[in-house]
Parts: structure tokens; C-alpha cells; sequence
């Protein structure tokens, strides 16, 4: 493999890899001047981190363009770019500004404003975009650990509460077995396989295998592998069983960490099991038996049923919940139902309607959670770290502005129709629903959505609705500039999403469609 | 262990043998090695003679001795600093010996690359040395 | 064709940005930078629909119909909506009418609100107001018309209620836009039918539809019924008038522009616009016009006795809007067409001449308070002086020939459903003008003379001062426009020998082609010339009438007849109780029913308590409970949990 590589050669793969460098010089730089800095006061990291991260996203529309659409395999294929991973990058880009210009007021308000916060968020997302833009098991390990780690740092942030130390060892300690448990699935394909690379497992899967039986029979290892590699998908994505960390971390982490963890890491894991699904698990002979059905073993009927069981669960312990953190983890694990139920259709279907459809939520959840635990953040009393109803009480008072925003990403959660969630759910249960396969499951995620209606709307109560007790409690809340702008944006997004979705529909479903040009 | 393990399903791959062939050596491999510790174990107690004395006795771990009545006694997070630091250097220069060796083949290339490794690992180190966190006191 | 693609969507842009530029930087502008970013943002659209007007002539006849796609908005099934603009003969003419008063109408805000501390919201509404009605009318399907219709609603909301301080303002403006929403109701429906039986909102297949019999007979009176309704929601005819007389609580440039120019038009232009639908359905038709005969008549007799400035004009108002409603009952759309254009013009200046006797009278509105003012604000005389000639329709100027063309339309179009209904149309028309002459010439001679000025306060009479200069510019070119504005339509019997002038018609005729087929003239055009000088009689024993009573100080005979018809006057006075009726029903319906019944008995009781607390409540509530017994904090657990997860999936998928 490894032979004289010309100097240019190397120049050229660095190409295409200019937004992960950018981040990661950017993250040492920003380390570096935070150290070196004389004064405490350290407003302008957070203008540098968002200018080092506009660098990157601007490298990435221009990369687009560059590539071809079949993607491009660098680094000894260790790496690979194509329009996917860009756009999935972009979107994590985006979710890291908002991140960013929300937590430079809130840190100043808790008085950590330090640079260490922006340095693991750009590494971070360093091991996110990485993670996205791979083929390879073992890089993907590697590029979801980068992530995971500064994440787990991240949600520790805020030393004096026990709460946010309690949801850092919990997130470290189960996202390390969980990498483990990865870890072995992906030891078990390399076993048999000899090889970590997604199309050569696949071309192996087709020539030696015929049906699910068959494997179960002679190699259950691979059964096992696949299901290993699925189990750390599956935590963090938070899928019902394997969810229970999320309420106890998204209510312990600071508010916006909480917010950029809720979108990215569901985000980045969704992409690459998508891609994983794509090369690997829908191979035929993992999915049907011999007489051409789908098998009921194979792990399409495990997701099936782990949606059904996680669309119920996770909505009715939403209801019961006060924090309204907690309740957005939980709201959190049903949209990660939905987007399973969009992986599923696409592995079923086939069809070119269902393809922008996984994009396209992951697009419009972006803007209606960040915003949503942007604006939490700001409610959030001082030094309680934690949300819960009553807090809201009145809000609408306090901030007219911010409640208008929440109002419109409450209401593009539940999926209400001029805001974009509701296009996000539409578009991707109407392509499960015409697959015909899938109908129950439409059933379901439709029911439980009503469900939904009841704890998303009943914050919009506590704010519209419910006054404060005592009127000296009643005082303007000043929303920070950059804070302001963000939320701002985020609502505009999600009402032009809910306006105008058919041409980024379009565009997604041609994104997903590359995956097919050989 | 491992590699008997991974050669047995690599071969299976092709001769597609039954499931008992293909994992006897595996559950032969335990049965030796469950026999091997435990008897070694069984032949130091039965057989091994037997002198105990004070600090033989005395609880050991990593370096410290723990007294165990005091078990709240603090320890100084320093210690677990230049422990970690000494780690990543560690890890280091074991990432080094490959490349030294492999160094020929590649060429001009792999030691740009290992000048970004290095200067990444620099920053590291400026902002611990920044930090303070080698001054002992 | 190109220009006019390429060029069309600034229009619609350029208000969107002067909105949304004062609307997020207002505040950080001067006042001088706040009103030039909008009237820029009136004018350049303007400027723009004046060359796309003569490249549309230039067209052939049978092309002057150009859509410019933007964007595919919704594509759900075989509903496929897109985003895109119309521009032909009808939204051309609307458009014209909309910038070009528009933009006088900014200047004239200018003047009138230069002492407002909220001077940028003001011109942010008024642009979200541009925008939302050029949006209304170059709309190229139902559904892109029907946001422009909501969107000129909450702009006209913002506006009634501008000064939102106050709390009878405030109130006003809800007041607008709930009557309002009953009429959208009705609007909605009927697009659902619609979209229901043709698949498709847009307008040309819906012509399409409608021609080739796709639409029946009893379908289209239904889904016109349901768009007429919506129609006299925006356009205030009964039942739904009420709004538009309370609606004068907002700025008076904002009743000029939209509670009398354009978007109380928006029925009349809505239904011109489909056309092709309303005419399948005779019976409709002959409501919207018998409706629209009734409103002119009774808004006409309410004005006779108002005595506030902006009242009298606000009926004057519903009751022109009601002739509008008449000849597009009676098929004659163009004509309808026409006398929008016509009102626009002097209807607005009388508007802005009220505002600025307004301004000169330090915010009095009440006409007894008033007279003798001849002299002292010459502008505004002589301007209202023209515009209420307009209105009365004596010959040369504006209002005559549009109001003419009405009244004749309406005698001598035949009706299918009821016999003597087109006798009856004209006898009523002819009535209201009668009426009309008589209410403006009152207003005009108490305002402007009848002796001295009445008002209590010496100071200020003291302080009556003509309006700043572009409050002045805006009115005289209004009042032009009103003394010519006609001339693009002269009547039949002229017509006939010079076919070039009448150009108004020849202009609109290829897009109504389909109705003219079926609405049949049954008369010789040779009568409009008697009919002409019939109502041109009775407008000026109006005038002598009015000025008998009200030219000098008030005359005890006005006050005598008031007297001697008490019951009369007072109905007139308290506008046929209709607003009492109206409270009254509500106070029953909605308050009481809703309140005793609804609320507390079927809502708090049964749904509340019973379903939502009782059964859904807390059972789903202790199923969320007991499930989460399992989040119990526990990290083993967590991780135990996991682990055993795998082993059943395991278990499962291997046997």
C-alpha cells in the first residue's frame, strides 16, 4: 500500500480537507490565544471561534462545488468526502455558530467565559464532520470518540454543580461502554471479514452469503457484529433501550452545550449509520430470507420494533415530566424515532421520494431545538442550571421576543404546518406511507404525535397563560446581541423551512441520490 | 487467543465447516488456560511454603502505600497530571517507531505529516505548561 | 415578454425590503431617511409598472397575459402550487392604481405624521401594506391571492389600531379584522371546494375548468357564494359593512389608502378576476347584485345625517363600493373596473383633503365644528371642491362617466333569474346618487362654508393653517387625476363614433371575453343618453337641495325636518341599530352560550375535566410515571440495561 506519494499528491488530498483543518488549527489557535491572553475579559472569543467556523463553512460550499458527485476517497481511503458528508457538515457548522454566539453570554452570565469551551466545541465538531465523511469502521471509531470526548468535557462544564459533573461521568462512563460495545462489533468484521472498509464488507456480504438464516446458521458472529455496531448507533441516537442517559445529561449539561449535543451528536450518528446502512446492513442477504421476504430476524424488524417501542415510551414519559429540559431529552428520543422510521423507509423503499427526507428533518430539528434551548437558557435562573415549568411562568411578559421564537420552534416540534417541522414529519411519513410496509408505523408516530401536542403546548401555556405570583419577579429580560441574532435567524430558518420546503427538499433528495452513482 | 480465533473464521469463510469444528479450538484454548491459571494458583497454595509477615501483608497499589484505616487521605492531583502527560508522550514515541521505520518509503510526505502531529502534541504541551501545571508547589 | 419576466418580481420586492429595512433599522434612521427608504420602496415599483404597462400594449392582445414563475411552493400529491406572478390587463390597471396612489399617499404621510414618535412603524405597515396587496393582485392562483388577501387584513388590523393607546382604536382595529375573518372563513371554504372539484388553484386552469363545464352549475353558485361572502368581509357590504366606519380610528392617509383606494376593492377585484366562475351561476350573481344595490342605497342614507368628517366619507365609501358590487352583479365588470379606478382617485382626495382640514382644525373631526374654512386652506377647498364634483358625477369629471356606465349597465343588462330586477337596480341607483349628491354637498357647504367657523376653542381657529407641501402636491395631482381620471372611458353613445377613446373598455375586454358572451344588453345604447341626463338632474336638484339648507349658517328648515322625522333621523343617526344588532347577537351567541355552555359546561367540565384531566390526563400521566420509575438515576442500571438489550435483540435475531 504505502509507496512514494508525490508531494503534490498530498497537497491535493489536503484539499479536500481544509474544513477539518481549518477547525482543528482554529481550536489550537483559540487555546493558545486564551492562554496567552492578558486581560479576563474574553468577549472576543467568541466573534473569533464563529469567524474561524464561517471560514470552514465557506470552504464547504466551495468544496461542493469542486467535488465530483460521486465523492472523492482520500488518505489511503481512510476518508471520504462527497456531497453528503458536506452538507451534513454544513449543518453541523451551523449548529456550532448558534451554539457558539448563544454560550458567549451564558458563560459570562455563570462566569466561566473561558476558551477551553469554544477549543472542545470546534474539536468536537472536528470528530463529527470526520465521522460523517468516512467508509471506514475504524476511522469512524476514531473520528466518534474525537467527538465524544470533548462532549463529555462539555457537559462537565459548570464545576460547582453537581449536576453537570454527575452528567459528565454518566455520559463518559456509558458512552465508553457503548463505544465498546461498537468497538467489538467492529473487532467481530474485521474477524471475518479481514477488512474495515464498507464496500469491500459489503462485496464479501454478496458473494458468500444468501439470506439471514443462512448467516444466523453459519456465521453468527456477523450477526452479532452487526447488531454490536448497531447498539452504539443506537445509544447515541438514544433509541429506547439504550436512551436512558439522555434525560440525566440533557438536564445536567449547560443549556447550550445540551442544545448543540441534542442536534449534532443525533445528527452525526444519524449520517454515518445511514451510511452504514447504505453500504453495509442493507446488503439483501442481511435483510431477506430465502423466499425473498424480510427476514424476521434481520435487523430491520429490531428497529421496527424498537420505533414502535420508543415512539410510545418516550411520549408518554415526556408528559409526566416539570423540567423542561428533561422533557426536551425525551421529546429528543421521539425525533429520533422519526428519523429512524426515515432510515427504515429508505432501506424498504427505494423510492426517490423518500430520499431528502432524513436530510430534511435533521435540517428543520437543527433550527427548532438550538433555538428551543437557546431561549432556555436564557430563562434559565441563575445558578440553578435547570429549567422547569414554572419558570416559564409569565414569560411572555419578560420577553415577548424570545416567546415569540420558542412559540415557532415549539410549534415546528410538534410539527403545527406553517413552520418547517411540519414539512420535516410530512414529507418523511407520507414516504413510509406510501411504501405501503410501513403504515402501522405511520400510525403510531401519527397517534403519538397528538401526544406530543400535549407537552410541547403545555410550555406555551406556562408562558402565554400562567402569571408570575409576585410582581417584583415580572423584569425585562435583556437578550444579548449575539443571542438575539441567532434566535432571531433560527426562527426565520424554521418558518422559511415551513414556507418554502420544496426546493431544499429537492436538493436533499439529490444529495442522498449520489449515493447511487457508481 | 485472538488470533487462533480469527483464523479459525477466516478459514471458515471458505471451507464453510460445521459450527463445532470451527470453534473446538477455541473452546479447547479455554479449557487449557482456565486449567493452566487455576492450577498454578492451587499448586502455590497446597504446595508453595508459607512466611507471612507484616509488609507482605500491607495493601499495594500503583505506586503508594495505603494505610488502610486512613482511606480519606488526600492525594495531590499533580500526581495524575504528570501521569497523563507522561501518557501522551509516551503514546508518542510509540507512534514514532513505525514511522521511523517505514520513513525510507514514504519520504518527504510523512515527515510533514509527523511535523503537524508533533506541533499539535507542542500546543498541547504550551498550554500545560501555561496553565501551570508543571509548577509542583 | 422578457422585460416584463424579468422585471416583475421587483415590484413585488422592493416593498418587501422598504418593510423589512424600517421595520428592523427604523428606529437607528432619521425621520427624512425613514420616509425616503419608503416611498423609494412605492415609487420604483411604480416607475417599473409604468414601462412594463407599455411593453404589455405593445403585445398582441391574446398575449398580454404573463406569468413569471419564482418558486414551486407546495408540491404535495396532485396539489401543486407554485409561487409565481400574473401580470395582465386586470392586474395591470390594480397595480398602477396601488403604486401610483400609494406613493402620493406616502408623500402625503410625509406631512400628516411628521410629528408621530413612531414614524417607522407607521411606514413599515404601509409598505407590509404595498407589499401585501400587489401581492393580492399579481398572485396567479387562489392560494397566493388569498395570503395577499390575509396580509392586506393585518396590515389594515395594524394600522386601524395604530395608535393602539388608546383603547377605542384598539378595538376598532379587532373589530375590522375579526368581521373580517368571517368573510375569510366563507373564502376558505370556497377554495377547498374549488380545489376540491377542479385539483388545481390556478387561475387559468380554474378558467379552464370552467369553461369546458367541469364546474356546475350548483357547485359554482356554492363556491361563489362562499367567495362573495369573503368579499364583503374585505369590501364592507352587508352584512359585514360594519368594520369600515370604526375603521377610520387609523391615521387618516391609511384610510385614504386602504379603507377607500385599494383594499376595500380587493372583493371587486376578486371576483373580476373570476369572472368566468361567477358567471356560471346566475342566481349569485343576482344576489351580489341586489346586495350590492342595497348597500349603496342604505350606507347612502346613513352618511345623510353623520356629522363626523371621516364618517361621512367612510359611508360614501361602502355605498360606491356597493355600485362597484351592482355592476359586477350585472356582468359588467369593466364598468365595475372603471368606477374603482375612479373612486380611487376621488375618493382619496377627499380623504386626504379631510385629513388636512383635519391637520388645519388641530384634530377636530366633527363637522358642526367646523365651516367658513373657504378661505383659510385654500388647497384643500379647492382639491375637495373637485373631488366632491367627481363623486356627485357631473359631467366632465371622473365619477359621472364611471357611475353612469354603471347605473346603465344595470338597467339595460337583462336578468335570467328575476324579470324586474334590472328596473328595480337603476331606480335604487339612481336613488343613491340622488343620495349622494345631497351628503357630499352637505358635507362640502358645512365644512368649507356656512358663515363662520363654529368651533369652541379660540385658539384653534387661530391656529388653522394650510397643510405643509407634500401633503399639498399629493392632493392636487389626486384631484387632476380625479377631474380626468374618467376620460379613459367615455360612455357608449360617444363611444360609438370615436371606438379609440373608450380605450378603458377596449383595454379590459379581452380578458372579461367570456362574460360579455353571456351577459346579453337588451337595450339600445341610444337610452343611455336619456338616463344620463336623468341622473345628471337629480344630482344637481341635490346640489340646490343641499345648498339651500346648509350654504349659509344652518337653516332652520334642516332642523326642522330633522325634527319633524325624529324616528327617521334617529335611526339614520344610530346607523339602523345595525352595530347593537350585531353586539347583541354576539352578546347572546358567542359571550353568553359560549361562556355558560361551551365554556364551563362542555369545555371545563367535559373535555377538561372528564377526557383531558380524567382519562387522558392521568392515565397517560401514571403510565409516564411508572415508566419512568426506570430513570432512576442509577448509572449501573443505565448500563445493566443496555447490556441486557443487546442480549435479548441477540437472542431474538439468532433464533
Amino acid at each position: 500500500m504505502i509507496d512514494n506519494i508525490s508531494t503534490i499528491h498530498f497537497l491535493k488530498e489536503m484539499l479536500y480537507l481544509i474544513p477539518l483543518l481549518i477547525l482543528v488549527f482554529s481550536s489550537m489557535i483559540i487555546l493558545l490565544v486564551d492562554v496567552f491572553a492578558e486581560s479576563s475579559n474574553k468577549r472576543y472569543l467568541a466573534p473569533l471561534t464563529s469567524l474561524f467556523l464561517i471560514f470552514s463553512a465557506i470552504s464547504i460550499f466551495w468544496l461542493y462545488k469542486y467535488i465530483p458527485k460521486s465523492g472523492v476517497k482520500i488518505l489511503y481511503n481512510m476518508v471520504y468526502v462527497d456531497h453528503f458528508s458536506l452538507v451534513i457538515s454544513a449543518m453541523l457548522i451551523i449548529a456550532a455558530i448558534i451554539t457558539v454566539w448563544i454560550s458567549s453570554d451564558y458563560l459570562e452570565r455563570y462566569g466561566i467565559a473561558i476558551g477551553e469551551f469554544y477549543s472542545l466545541l470546534l474539536i468536537s465538531l472536528t470528530g463529527m464532520i470526520l465521522m460523517v465523511s468516512t467508509t471506514n469502521l475504524f476511522t469512524m471509531f476514531v473520528a466518534l470518540e474525537l467527538f465524544s470526548i470533548p462532549i463529555y468535557v462539555l457537559a462537565g462544564f459548570f464545576r460547582v454543580y453537581g449536576k453537570s459533573i454527575e452528567s459528565s461521568i454518566k455520559y463518559f462512563i456509558s458512552g465508553s461502554v457503548a463505544s465498546a460495545i461498537m468497538l467489538y462489533g467492529i473487532a467481530l468484521f474485521y474477524g471475518v471479514f479481514g477488512t474495515v472498509e464498507f464496500s469491500e464488507i459489503e462485496r464479501h456480504i454478496f458473494n458468500h452469503y444468501d439470506s439471514v438464516a443462512q448467516i444466523a446458521k453459519t456465521e453468527p458472529l456477523l450477526i452479532l457484529g452487526t447488531l454490536l455496531i448497531m447498539a452504539g448507533f443506537l445509544f447515541k441516537t438514544a433509541m429506547i433501550p439504550f436512551h436512558m442517559w439522555t434525560p440525566d445529561i440533557y438536564e445536567g449539561a449547560p443549556t447550550t452545550v445540551t442544545g448543540f449535543m441534542g442536534f449534532a451528536v443525533k445528527a452525526t450518528s444519524f449520517a454515518a449509520f445511514f451510511r452504514v446502512v447504505v453500504s453495509i446492513f442493507n446488503t439483501p442477504s442481511l435483510v431477506y430470507s430465502e423466499n425473498g421476504t424480510i427476514s424476521p430476524s434481520s435487523w430491520i424488524n429490531v428497529i421496527y420494533v424498537l420505533i414502535i417501542i420508543t415512539l410510545i415510551v418516550s411520549n408518554l414519559i415526556a408528559m409526566s415530566q416539570r423540567n423542561v429540559k428533561r422533557m426536551l431529552a425525551y421529546s429528543s428520543i421521539s425525533h429520533a424515532a422519526y428519523l429512524m422510521i426515515a432510515i427504515l423507509t429508505f432501506s424498504l423503499s427505494k423510492t426517490k421520494d423518500s430520499y431528502g427526507s432524513l436530510l430534511f428533518y435533521l435540517l428543520t430539528y437543527l433550527f427548532a431545538s438550538i433555538g428551543a434551548f437557546a431561549v432556555l437558557s436564557i430563562f434559565e435562573k441563575n445558578g440553578s442550571n435547570s429549567v422547569t415549568l414554572e419558570n416559564l411562568n409569565g414569560a411572555s411578559k419578560r420577553s415577548p421576543f424570545l416567546v415569540a421564537s420558542m412559540l415557532i420552534f415549539i410549534f415546528s416540534m410538534a410539527g403545527v404546518p406553517p413552520f418547517g417541522g411540519f414539512f420535516g414529519k410530512f414529507y418523511l411519513l407520507k414516504s413510509a406511507f406510501v411504501d405501503g410496509s410501513l403504515s402501522t408505523l405511520v400510525l403510531i408516530a401519527v397517534i403519538t404525535s397528538v401526544i406530543g401536542a400535549f407537552y410541547y403546548l403545555r410550555v406555551l401555556v406556562f408562558m402565554f397563560m400562567k402569571d408570575v405570583e409576585s410582581d417584583e419577579n415580572i423584569e425585562t429580560l435583556n437578550v444579548p446581541f449575539l443571542g438575539k441574532l441567532a434566535i432571531a435567524l433560527s426562527a426565520i430558518a424554521v418558518v422559511y423551512l415551513g414556507v418554502f420546503p420544496n426546493s431544499l427538499i429537492q436538493f436533499m433528495g439529490e444529495t442522498i441520490s449520489n449515493f447511487f452513482i457508481k | 487467543m485472538f488470533k487462533i480465533f480469527l483464523m479459525s473464521t477466516t478459514e471458515s469463510l471458505s471451507k464453510s465447516l460445521d459450527l463445532t469444528t470451527t470453534y473446538l479450538p477455541i473452546v479447547m484454548m479455554i479449557v487449557v488456560a482456565l486449567i493452566v491459571a487455576f492450577g498454578m494458583l492451587a499448586l502455590s497454595i497446597f504446595a508453595g511454603p508459607k512466611y507471612p509477615s507484616k509488609a507482605k501483608e500491607y495493601p499495594f497499589e500503583c505506586g503508594w502505600l495505603l494505610d488502610s484505616k486512613d482511606t480519606k487521605r488526600k492525594h495531590s492531583i499533580k500526581f495524575y497530571m504528570v501521569a497523563i502527560m507522561f501518557l501522551i508522550f509516551d503514546l508518542e514515541i510509540v507512534f514514532m517507531y513505525p514511522w521511523a521505520i517505514t520513513f525510507r518509503q514514504i519520504g518527504l510526505v510523512s515527515l510533514v505529516e509527523m511535523f503537524i502531529f508533533l506541533s499539535i502534541l507542542v500546543v498541547g504541551y504550551i498550554y500545560v505548561w501555561k496553565k501551570g501545571i508543571l509548577e509542583w508547589d | 415578454m422578457d422585460t416584463i419576466r424579468g422585471w416583475l418580481p421587483y415590484i413585488l420586492l422592493f416593498p418587501l425590503m422598504g418593510m423589512l429595512i424600517n421595520g428592523i433599522l427604523g428606529n437607528y434612521f432619521s425621520k427624512k431617511w425613514i420616509h425616503r427608504i419608503a416611498i423609494a420602496a412605492v415609487l420604483i415599483p411604480f416607475v417599473i409598472m409604468t414601462t412594463l404597462f407599455f411593453s404589455l400594449q405593445s403585445l398582441p392582445e391574446e398575449s398580454r397575459s404573463v406569468i413569471v414563475h419564482i418558486a414551486s411552493w407546495i408540491e404535495v400529491g396532485y396539489l401543486k402550487i407554485s409561487f409565481s406572478l400574473l401580470l395582465d390587463q386586470l392586474s395591470a390597471i390594480m397595480v398602477m392604481i396601488i403604486t401610483g396612489i400609494g406613493t402620493l399617499i406616502h408623500i402625503y404621510s410625509v406631512g400628516y405624521m411628521h410629528k408621530d414618535s413612531s414614524y417607522s412603524r407607521y411606514f413599515t405597515y404601509l409598505n407590509l401594506f404595498i407589499f401585501a396587496m400587489l401581492m393580492l393582485v399579481l398572485g396567479s392562483n387562489i392560494l397566493m391571492m388569498f395570503i395577499g388577501w390575509e396580509g392586506v387584513g393585518l396590515a389594515s388590523y395594524l394600522l386601524i389600531g395604530f395608535y393602539f393607546q388608546e383603547d377605542s382604536k384598539a378595538s376598532a382595529g379587532k373589530k375590522a379584522f375579526i368581521t373580517n375573518r368571517v368573510g375569510d372563513f366563507a373564502f376558505l371554504i370556497g377554495i377547498f371546494i374549488l380545489l376540491f372539484v377542479v385539483g388545481s388553484l390556478d387561475f387559468a386552469e380554474i378558467r379552464e375548468a370552467s369553461n369546458t363545464g367541469v364546474i356546475t352549475g350548483v357547485v359554482a353558485t356554492i363556491i361563489t357564494l362562499m367567495f362573495f361572502i369573503g368579499a364583503t368581509g374585505k369590501s364592507a357590504q352587508i352584512p359585514l359593512y360594519v368594520w369600515l366606519p370604526d375603521a377610520m380610528a387609523g391615521p387618516t392617509p391609511v384610510s385614504a389608502l386602504i379603507h377607500a383606494a385599494t383594499m376595500v376593492t380587493a372583493g371587486i377585484y376578486m371576483i373580476s378576476r373570476l369572472h368566468f366562475l361567477f358567471i356560471l351561476s346566475p342566481f349569485t350573481m343576482s344576489i351580489i347584485a341586489i346586495i350590492g344595490a342595497l348597500t349603496a342605497f342604505f350606507a347612502a342614507t346613513i352618511a345623510l345625517v353623520q356629522t363626523d368628517i371621516k364618517k361621512v366619507l367612510a359611508y360614501s365609501t361602502v355605498s360606491q363600493l356597493g355600485y362597484m358590487f351592482l355592476a359586477v352583479g350585472v356582468g359588467a365588470f369593466p364598468a365595475a373596473m372603471l368606477h374603482l379606478v375612479t373612486h380611487a382617485f376621488f375618493k382619496a382626495t377627499l380623504f386626504l383633503g379631510a385629513g388636512s382640514v383635519i391637520h388645519a382644525m388641530s384634530d377636530e373631526q366633527d363637522i358642526m365644528n367646523m365651516g367658513g374654512l373657504k378661505d383659510k386652506i385654500k388647497t384643500t377647498h379647492k382639491t375637495f371642491l373637485f373631488a366632491t364634483i367627481a363623486i356627485t358625477g357631473v359631467l366632465p369629471f371622473s365619477g359621472f362617466i364611471s357611475k353612469d356606465e354603471i347605473l346603465w349597465r344595470a338597467f339595460a343588462t337583462g336578468n335570467g333569474v328575476i324579470s324586474n330586477l334590472p328596473i328595480l337596480l337603476w331606480i335604487v341607483g339612481i336613488i343613491t346618487a340622488m343620495l349622494t349628491s345631497f351628503y357630499m354637498w352637505r358635507l362640502y357647504f358645512l365644512v368649507f362654508h356656512s358663515g363662520q367657523t363654529r368651533h369652541q376653542d379660540e385658539r384653534v381657529i387661530a391656529h388653522i393653517h394650510e397643510s405643509p407641501l407634500s401633503m399639498r402636491l399629493a392632493l392636487w395631482i389626486l384631484a387632476g387625476l380625479s377631474i380626468v381620471g374618467g376620460y379613459i372611458a367615455l360612455p357608449h353613445f360617444i363611444a360609438h363614433s370615436a371606438p379609440i377613446i373608450h380605450s378603458f373598455q377596449n383595454w379590459l375586454d379581452p380578458y372579461f371575453s367570456t362574460s360579455i358572451e353571456n351577459t346579453k344588453i337588451v337595450h339600445s345604447a341610444s337610452m343611455e343618453a336619456i338616463f344620463m341626463f336623468v341622473s345628471w338632474g337629480l344630482a344637481l336638484f341635490s346640489f340646490f337641495w343641499a345648498k339651500k339648507w346648509y350654504f349659509k349658517e344652518k337653516s332652520i328648515t334642516s332642523t326642522m325636518w330633522a325634527n319633524s322625522f325624529k324616528t327617521v333621523y334617529n335611526i339614520l343617526q344610530k346607523k339602523y341599530y345595525v352595530d347593537e344588532f350585531y353586539y347583541w347577537l354576539i352578546d347572546i351567541f358567542i359571550i353568553k352560550f359560549s361562556h355558560k355552555i361551551l365554556w364551563r359546561t362542555v369545555d371545563f367540565v367535559l373535555i377538561d375535566g372528564f377526557l383531558i384531566r380524567g382519562i387522558i390526563g392521568w392515565g397517560t400521566y401514571i403510565t409516564g410515571r411508572v415508566l419512568s420509575i426506570f430513570q432512576n438515576g442509577n448509572l449501573q442500571f443505565y448500563v445493566i440495561t443496555m447490556v441486557a438489550a443487546i442480549m435479548a435483540i441477540f437472542y431474538w435475531m439468532i433464533w
